[in-house]
């Protein structure tokens, strides 16, 4: 259609809108207009935005744990060794903490019903289990885990006996 | 460790005793009036005369130069004290100070036992009798000793050892058999007045046996008794003679309102004590000094000092009667006990803490539990019927908490934390003696004349937990006269004798234990070895239950010692002799064996700081032995040998040069410590030692410990440390025993000063080491760096500034709770206490304060819901504006 | 006041001997060798005991002799033979520090301090000896007293009363417009600050992906 417009001219024919393409894409866009967008991209951007939210919002739960690991890296190392009511207290959340996060995953993840999240769902538990190992080395390093012989001992039945003396010096 | 302030006298009492009283006399001058007293164990005292309480006492050496040979009580109080050289002291008899000491040597040191003091007119006198040819006699001034210049001799050729003396007539029965004269001589006199008298003029002779006897007590006459049945005044260089009422009796001679009586006493088998007084010039009865009480039970009564007064037209005495159980009472003419002390305490040989029974109301739960038969609602009904039981004796308790009537015998319920016990002691006398532990209170006595207590052991054979049987106690010593075994065996609770009642047996017994298995009575047997090595149980019913039993004797002077397997052949109980072991070579003693502590052993091994384990050695066979001796190198070396009792193996053993023992040694769970004195360094020290399987357990977990089973040796944990005290100062050692053996343990250890320190095994742990020394247990965690000197900070005193004059043993038992253990310490004093080596960790502070806390919660209840109602108020509030 | 010194008297029972002769009061001629350890105790400073000497005791090893103090604090131990003791003064109120004696053969004493250490360290003291009270005995524990400022500064009670300042203060701190302000200001620094959030990055990095596919695809569909 084009070929023809320019083999074909007329002296007296009016062309009314000879430049019409190039004009159009000389002139500088209408503000707000953007070339890259148009009716139907943005109504199926719409539709994508909020799926992007959500996964966003996924992200942003799947990755809570793992955040918290420097932070509670910097409790621990606040908490010290030493075996008192604010260290257990500490240590006790620590602990507490990602083991609950791990019961409740489901519901955590209950407001993407039907979306598969199983990534994010992975690495959720992963950084809950980062947090309880890192609880658990803690507790190692306080020495409250029982995993000497000596820990043990207490738990060893009393000695018995198969020989019973007497005796003494001699009453004579 | 120690308690606070307020809390003096709450957990513990103490009892001083003066012991077994030797001479006794009034102190009439003072205000106070007292009366004063010396004693075989050495002691003066003054005891306050309307309580018997000790007003002030002085104790002399233990050793013979303490012996007190006089005591003289004018305005001063003058003893004669040691044998050669003597110290002549006087004191004040109001506040019992020194007031003047000097000493006085004998030249002839042979005969100075024979030596006899009193004092006469401002003067010592002491006279000295050299058999079969004279007398000697010296003056000498009594503040001074300032001799007056005369050292008489008299001569005296008919002086025997029979002579007895009654100031200051020396009286002797002389002369050939049928023709003995009766002779008497006063030795103060400046001209020999010798009265001679034929004895037939007094007693036939035929029935004469010999014996002169003084008087007891402080006769106001020159008087003395021949053969029980004469009373023979010395008057007016002239004889004269009495009848006595009573062949036993003790005699004296009071000065009464119509000049001087005669005053008997004696305890008829029926009749109980009897008193009685007759005028010496007249011979008449004196009608208000007599006593015949059947239910005051005085063993061979002996008149100490007498008082009499005058009240009106009749005579008001004060009797100090001492009996043959060591008792001292004070008596009024009429035989009415002013106050009696148990003076056998002084000299307690064997000490057993003993529970007590539930009470009804426990007994009828725990009966409760006990029936498992039986439907369920017979079993809601037994429940609602023993709950109504407890409501009944809850409101009855209420109601008694108005009228404090509480009879004595009904409080002797266990408690719930057991603290509550019955101590049962063996006194030397043969004195049973039970005593409530919370008071120190007598509940019950039991004298055993027989009872010879040189070694005596006491056994529990059943304790109060099995009703409806009673608790059952047995005592083993020698019969005095046979030395053979004698058993007495009696309800700790009651003090009831029970089962074999007293039994005398018929062989030498060479060593005694109890049975570890019980019978259906829940009664433990009693195993006798005697010295033919047959053996012996009681009750016969239990002999099937010998097995796996094993005894050792040890003779102390040879240090022989001898392991004995008894076993049950089928028919009776046999001994066999399975090991002997030497360990006298050299010429060693026993100074003390000290076999392990009965009692749990709580762990199994010891968490090292790098969370290993080092496993305990465990042996509950093991036997301590210390044994002294001399040495060609060494002087004195004293050995401390482990043996296994059983199989009789040497497990461990130290050596300490140039050292002599004591007989101090404790030993529980795999702890020994023992103390020393090293001759070398002149002080006094203390050697522990732990014996460690180690890193590795040699047998498996939970399997029982077998004596035969190993043949290894344990690796010993060696250390020794200084008491800091003089030498000889330690006298007794002992360890705290608690219920479970959770809690730490600590020594106890009383001091000559009169101290009980307690001293935390933590300080005694034989892995203490120097810093950078590179041992074992250096820097470990709960294992403090080696110091030499052990603290003895005035804090670890338990019985703070109640001082004990010569402790001669600690005894611990644990209590109900596991943070606390019962301490006794017998000896002169007797002291109760308890100690919680860890802290009351089971118990709430005993000042915590309920109110407070009971405020605060009703506070915080109300608090809430007041909160809530007024936020729901302002709510509406709210929500109508 | 000086002590008084008893000598030990040599009696000779002798029937013939000159009495006068029969006081020695040399000591170092008495064949048996017993010599006596005298002293001095000096009263505690608080004379609140009223018979300080019945309760104070002298031990000479532990027990082996005992000696008494008369009423101006002097004592004096009789017959002891040549030999080395630690004496001690026994008060159960009261500590004083024991003193080794020396008696030699020849009747010598020294007296040194008790050093049970270093056993052959020699410090003098003077004899005959004057024994001083060091301290009183403290025995017992002191009760502790309820304190405001203990109360205030335990961590519990801290810990309580922090966080009811920060809930009851703080709401009012807000209703000031100043500080209203203030906040503000803070909150709208922090968000400035704020960093690319993590989850940006993962949505990027996993979820971005597709979705630009899905919109190319759907570009094209439009063109057509």
């Amino acid at each position: 259609m084009s070929l023809t417009k320019s083999n074909k001219k007329f002296k007296w024919a009016l062309d009314f809108n000879p430049k019409s393409r190039t004009s159009a894409s000389d002139l500088p866009s209408p503000p707000g207009y953007s070339q890259s967008t148009n009716a139907n991209y943005t109504e199926s951007s719409k539709e994508t935005d909020s799926n992007l939210l959500l996964i966003k919002k996924l992200w942003d739960v799947a990755l809570g744990p793992l955040k918290q690991v420097p932070m509670n890296l910097f409790i621990m190392y606040m908490a010290g060794n030493s075996i008192s009511i604010f260290p257990i207290m500490m240590v006790g959340m620590l602990i507490v903490r990602p083991i609950k996060a791990l019961f409740s995953t489901q519901s955590t993840f209950k407001m993407v019903e039907g979306t598969q999240a199983a990534g994010q769902k992975f690495v959720y538990f992963i950084g809950n289990v980062v947090n309880i190992l890192l609880a658990l080395y803690k507790c190692q390093s306080m020495g409250l885990l029982p995993t000497h012989s000596s820990d043990w001992l207490a738990f060893e039945e009393p000695l018995t006996r198969v020989e019973h003396i007497g005796g003494g010096i001699s009453m004579i | 460790m120690c308690i606070y302030e307020d809390q003096i006298g709450k957990f513990d009492w103490r009892q001083t005793y003066v012991g077994r009283i030797k001479f006794s006399q009034f102190d009439t001058v003072s205000t106070a009036r007292k009366l004063i007293v010396a004693t075989e164990e050495n002691v003066l005292a003054a005891l306050h005369l309307k309580t018997g309480e000790v007003v002030w006492r002085h104790v002399f050496e233990s050793a013979s130069t303490g012996n007190i040979q006089l005591l003289h009580v004018s305005d001063k109080v003058v003893t004669v004290t040691g044998s050669n050289p003597y110290l002549v002291r006087g004191w004040d008899s109001t506040t019992g100070i020194l007031l003047w000491e000097w000493s006085l040597t004998l030249q002839d040191d042979d005969r100075a036992d024979f030596s006899e003091w009193w004092v006469h007119q401002g003067l010592l006198v002491h006279m000295l009798p050299v058999f079969n040819s004279h007398i000697e006699v010296t003056m000498y001034n009594l503040l001074t000793g300032q001799n007056r210049g005369s050292t008489s001799k008299l001569p005296a050729a008919w002086v025997n050892d029979g002579c007895v003396l009654s100031p200051p007539y020396y009286s002797c029965v002389s002369g050939n058999m049928g023709a003995q004269r009766l002779l008497s001589i006063d030795v103060t006199s400046s001209k020999v007045q010798l009265i001679s008298q034929p004895l037939f003029d007094y007693l036939s002779l035929d029935v004469f046996e010999g014996t002169l006897k003084p008087l007891d007590g402080n006769s106001v006459l020159p008087a003395f008794i021949i053969d029980d049945k004469k009373i023979v005044i010395v008057k007016d260089n002239n004889f004269e003679a009495l009848n006595i009422a009573e062949m036993s009796a003790s005699v004296t001679i009071v000065e009464g309102l119509n000049g001087p009586m005669v005053l008997q006493a004696w305890t008829d088998d029926n009749q109980g004590f009897k008193l009685s007084a007759h005028s010496v010039s007249t011979g008449k009865e004196v009608s208000e000094i007599k006593c015949s009480d059947p239910a005051l039970r005085i063993p061979e009564p002996e008149l100490g000092a007498v008082l009499c007064t005058k009240t009106g037209n009749d005579h008001a005495c004060r009797i100090v009667v001492n009996g043959a159980d060591d008792a001292i009472h004070l008596m009024q003419q009429g035989g009415r006990v002013m106050w009696s002390r148990e003076e056998s305490l002084a000299n307690v040989v064997a000490v057993e803490f003993v529970d007590l029974p539930v009470s009804e109301t426990d007994a009828a739960i725990e009966s409760e539990f006990d029936q498992k038969e039986g439907s369920i609602w017979a079993g809601s009904v037994r429940r609602l019927h023993s709950q109504y039981q407890q409501l009944q004796t809850l409101l009855a308790s209420l109601q008694s908490d108005r009228d404090v009537v509480h009879s004595s015998t009904e409080d002797l319920v266990r408690d719930y934390f057991n603290l509550h016990k019955i101590i049962v002691l063996v006194t030397e006398v043969g004195k049973i003696i039970g005593i409530d532990n919370l008071s120190g209170e007598i509940l019950w006595h039991h004298f055993e004349g027989a009872l010879d207590t040189e070694a005596v052991a006491i056994f529990t054979r059943r304790t109060a937990r099995h009703p409806p049987y009673d608790a059952y106690l047995s005592i083993v010593g020698k019969h005095q006269e046979s030395g053979n075994g004698l058993i007495i065996s009696l309800n700790p609770i009651t003090g009831e004798l029970v089962g074999e009642r007293v039994l005398q047996v018929d062989g030498r017994v060479l060593q005694c234990a109890l049975l570890h298995q019980p019978d259906e009575e829940k009664l433990h047997g009693l195993v006798l070895l005697y010295d033919d090595e047959s053996v012996q149980v009681f009750p016969v019913s239990s002999e099937h239950l010998v097995d796996d039993m094993y005894l050792y004797v040890a003779e102390a002077e040879s240090a022989k010692v001898q392991g004995y397997a008894l076993k049950y052949n089928g028919r009776t109980a046999i001994a066999q002799k399975i090991w002997s072991l030497d360990l006298g070579s050299g010429g060693h003693r026993i100074a003390v064996s000290a076999s392990r502590a009965a009692q749990r052993t709580h762990s199994p091994g010891r968490a090292l700081s790098d969370r290993s384990v080092l496993y305990k050695y465990n042996n509950p066979n093991l036997v301590l032995f210390i044994t002294e001796g001399p040495d060609p190198v060494h002087k004195d070396v004293v050995r401390a040998v482990a043996v296994d009792g059983a199989s009789g193996a040497v497990v461990s053993g130290a050596v300490h040069r140039r050292a002599r023992a004591t007989p101090l040694a404790v030993h529980a769970d795999n702890c020994i410590a023992y103390v020393y004195l090293s001759d070398k360094y002149r002080r006094v020290e203390i050697a522990t030692m732990e014996l460690y399987e180690g890193k590795e357990r040699w047998g498996t977990p939970g399997a029982p410990f077998s004596s035969f089973s190993s043949a290894r040796a344990p690796a010993a944990a060696r250390q020794a440390y200084i008491v800091p005290a003089a030498a000889r100062a330690p006298r007794a050692a002992a360890l705290t025993v608690t219920e479970r053996s959770l809690t730490d343990r600590h020594l106890l250890l009383a001091l000559s000063n009169g101290a009980i320190m307690e001293i935390p095994w933590a300080f005694l742990d034989p892995r203490r080491a120097p810093a950078g020394g590179g041992q074992m247990g250096v820097g470990e965690e709960g294992v403090l760096p080696y110091l030499p000197e052990l603290p003895l900070p005035a804090e670890a005193v338990l019985n703070y500034n109640r001082s004990l004059h010569r402790v001669r043993s600690l005894h611990t038992h644990p209590a109900g709770i596991e943070s606390t253990s019962l301490v006794l310490a017998t000896g002169l004093d007797m002291y109760y206490t308890r100690v919680a080596p860890s802290k009351t960790f089971d118990l709430l502070k005993e000042d915590f304060d309920y109110h407070l806390i009971s405020i605060v919660l009703v506070a915080l209840v109300v608090a809430t819901y007041s909160t809530k109602y007024f936020a729901s108020r302002k709510m509406l509030k709210m929500a109508w504006k | 006041m000086k002590p008084i010194s008893f000598t030990s008297i040599l009696v000779i029972v002798c029937v013939f001997a000159n009495v006068s002769n029969a006081i020695n009061s040399v000591e170092e001629d008495i064949g048996s060798g017993r010599y006596v350890i005298e002293g001095r105790v000096v009263p505690p400073e608080e004379q609140e005991q009223s018979n300080w000497q019945i309760q104070t005791r002298i031990h000479v090893n532990g027990g082996e002799y005992i000696g008494f103090i008369k009423e101006d604090g002097s004592f004096a131990i009789h017959n002891v033979p040549t030999g080395s003791y630690v004496v001690e003064v026994v008060n159960p109120d009261y500590m004083y520090d024991p003193v080794r004696v020396e008696i030699n053969s020849k009747g010598k004493y020294r007296a040194r301090r008790v050093n049970y250490i270093q056993t052959s360290q020699v410090i003098q003291v003077p004899y005959p000896l004057r024994m001083k009270a060091l301290s009183r005995f403290r025995y017992f524990q002191i009760r502790e007293q309820w304190r405001m400022t203990d109360f205030l500064f335990n961590p519990m009670v801290i810990m309580m009363i922090l966080p009811l300042l920060l809930i009851m203060v703080l709401p009012k701190m807000m209703n000031d417009p100043e500080t209203k302000e203030d906040l503000k200001q803070i909150t709208n620094l922090a968000k400035m600050s704020e960093m690319p959030e993590m989850s940006e990055v993962f949505t990027n990095l996993f979820g971005g992906g597709t979705t630009t596919k899905a919109s190319k695809a759907k570009q094209i569909k439009k063109r057509q």
